[in-house]
């Protein structure tokens, strides 16, 4: 028998399945946006363990408020806005001094494997400098409010156009658009030592 | 000349490409005679560059695995609140509501096997074999964790776990030879508890499964004899056998199907005990303990019986094995251990043992659990051929004995 790959199952479809108690379904759906979520979470907090811990809770409400979850919304849109709401509220809780999370920490050292083979052959000072600048992007997200980081993360990080973010945050596009705004310019200045300039 | 924050806004707004045909000619405008709008906008796409050039994340391995784990576990921590609920007086009324929540506790464990095998069926065509191959389990496994295999129980014949001693510091516990023996194979099945083919839903849930399907009750319990089955006739209907120590007066097709056990239904009230049974009309071959208490009499009746003791998080423990003999294990435990609380949650059924490996990926890592062979040919000819001994299956029982009670000699 011809080995063929089968097309996508639709978000609602696994979701019709969850609420027909197919677990399995769900199963499906973590493992579709877990590292689209983990990464947002991540982002947001600063913290890898702390970030797979609030993905993970983000599933679980997911699933058990899937009763809630309204076919207007698109699951993965429902989905990050439990992850934000979750990541903020730990924020707010248990604030945490932000560590350096670019490569060449602790955190990154353990999962060597992951990087790209032509980082590897890169000079050695290239790759520092690099690991130096992602440190300090990296830094500037977090130095800025959880409002507008939410929004450069949904924005730059997921690639999320403004009404999804608007939805995700339950505000309106214009407030997308302002607070977008005003989180580059913070993080313009944070990061014009890096920056260099501009090409006009 | 200073940008304002309107410009600014738009300016960044231009850079994802999300201004209408109005604001776009506003500020292609702007940007050809000002020098500044076009000096923040470079800023502007090179901030969004850098951090869209952070590295995507990989979500830690397994999380997918780790979700429908922790998702059973709440729901056996969800047993344990209703279980401090009954005690506190609400009854049986929770005790069903311990059988919803120890049903979703499986329903979700299968569903992990179940997620898995699908997983597996939406990436190749003929996938589900790989995965069978690669996970230890046959095709048919997958196909009965995704709920396409029915129930018709057949008794497990035994393999005996051998390794090294848990992080519990229990030592495994073998699962005997003839473990399952008295559970019919050639009773058909019925699909009338969801819970078992992991259809419960999270509506469900919230709800007591006895609302879809009333349950009637009785204030007898048919006892087991020391081979593992239970007397009594098949009772084609769900029944739930409840005991105390002042049973109320309670009428149902229950009573009428006990009192066809004989001796052996006798009722043997004891006191502050309650005891939950459903019976489901198909035959089951394993079954899911919960203790909330182990003792060296524990281990020793585990033992004997050839349960399999597994801890998840403590105090909890989980029972796993052949249904005759964990039933055997909680016989032991009334008549020789005070204090101790037993709680069977659920039962599944395995044609082949399955139970075990439908529980593996939810119990922690460091847990050994071994499958039940399926039984000879000529031990399944026999059941059949045999009268049903026991068509029960166990779905929730608790048997509670109180801390004033002495201890019975031990057999």
């Amino acid at each position: 028998m011809k080995v063929g790959t089968k097309p996508p199952v639709e978000d609602a479809d696994l979701v019709a399945r969850c609420r027909q108690g197919e677990t399995a379904a769900f199963g499906l759906l973590v493992e579709r946006y877990q590292d689209r979520l983990f990464t947002v979470c991540y982002r947001m907090c600063g913290h890898r363990e702390d970030a797979a811990d609030l993905a993970q809770e983000a599933f679980l409400k997911a699933f058990s408020s899937l009763e809630r979850f309204g076919a207007r919304s698109q699951f993965y849109t429902w989905l990050y806005r439990i992850a934000v709401n979750l990541v903020i509220d730990r924020r707010r809780r248990k604030p945490r001094p932000t560590r350096s999370l670019g490569p060449g920490t602790s955190e990154d050292a353990d999962r060597g494997g992951d990087a790209e083979p032509a980082a590897r052959e890169r000079s050695a000072e290239a790759v520092v400098a690099a690991a130096e600048d992602q440190a300090s992007i990296e830094r500037a997200l977090q130095s800025i409010d959880d409002a507008h980081r939410a929004v450069v993360v949904l924005r730059d990080v997921d690639g999320l156009d403004y009404e999804q973010i608007g939805e995700i945050l339950e505000i309106p596009v214009g407030t997308v658009k302002s607070r977008l705004s005003r989180a580059r310019l913070a993080l313009r200045e944070k990061l014009r030592p890096i920056l260099g300039e501009a090409d006009t | 000349m200073a940008l304002t924050d309107d410009q600014l806004e738009l300016l960044s707004a231009y850079v994802d490409d999300e201004l209408n045909h109005s604001e776009r000619g506003r500020i292609e405008r702007l940007l050809e005679h000002d020098a500044s709008a076009r000096r923040a906008l470079a800023e502007l796409k090179q901030t969004a560059a850098r951090v869209r050039g952070l590295p995507a994340e990989r979500a830690p391995g397994g999380m997918a695995a780790d979700v429908l784990e922790r998702l059973a576990r709440q729901q056996l921590l969800s047993i344990e609140a209703a279980r401090g609920a009954s005690r506190a007086g609400l009854g049986v009324v929770v005790m069903r509501r311990f059988a919803i929540a120890a049903g979703l506790v499986l329903a979700v464990s299968a569903g992990l096997i179940g997620w898995r095998a699908t997983r597996t069926e939406h990436r190749t065509a003929d996938a589900i074999d790989t995965a069978a191959g690669t996970s230890g389990l046959s095709a048919d496994d997958h196909r009965v964790a995704n709920g396409a295999r029915r129930g018709s129980g057949a008794s497990g014949n035994a393999t005996t776990p051998a390794g090294p001693t848990g992080r519990d510091g229990l030592p495994p516990m073998p699962i005997p030879d003839g473990g399952g023996k008295g559970l019919a194979s050639n009773i058909p099945s019925r699909e009338t508890i969801p819970v078992a083919n992991g259809t419960l839903t999270p509506a469900q849930l919230k709800r007591p499964w006895v609302q879809n399907q009333p349950l009637p009750i009785s204030s007898t319990r048919p006892t087991r004899d020391r081979s593992g089955t239970a007397g009594g006739a098949t009772d084609p209907t769900n029944t739930v056998v409840a005991e105390a120590a002042n049973p109320p007066a309670l009428e149902g097709p229950a009573n009428a199907a006990n009192a066809a056990h004989g001796p052996s239904s006798q009722p043997t009230p004891l006191e502050g005990q309650v005891t939950l049974r459903c019976t489901m009309g198909a035959a089951r071959d394993a079954v899911l303990v919960r203790l909330d208490a182990w003792s060296d009499a524990s281990s020793a009746a585990a033992s004997r019986t050839g349960a399999r003791v597994l801890r998840l998080d403590p105090p909890n423990y989980l029972v796993v094995g052949p249904a005759a003999a964990v039933l055997d294990m909680l016989m032991e435990l009334r008549s020789t251990v005070a204090a101790e609380s037993a709680e069977v949650v659920t039962a599944i059924d395995p044609p082949d043992g399955a139970i075990a490996k439908l529980l593996a990926p939810a119990l922690p890592p460091t847990t050994q659990v071994t499958p039940v062979a399926p039984p000879a040919p000529a031990t399944r000819a026999a059941e059949a051929s045999s009268p049903a001994p026991d068509a029960d299956t166990i779905l929730s029982v608790r048997v509670t004995v109180p801390a004033d009670r002495p201890p019975a000699p031990a057999p």
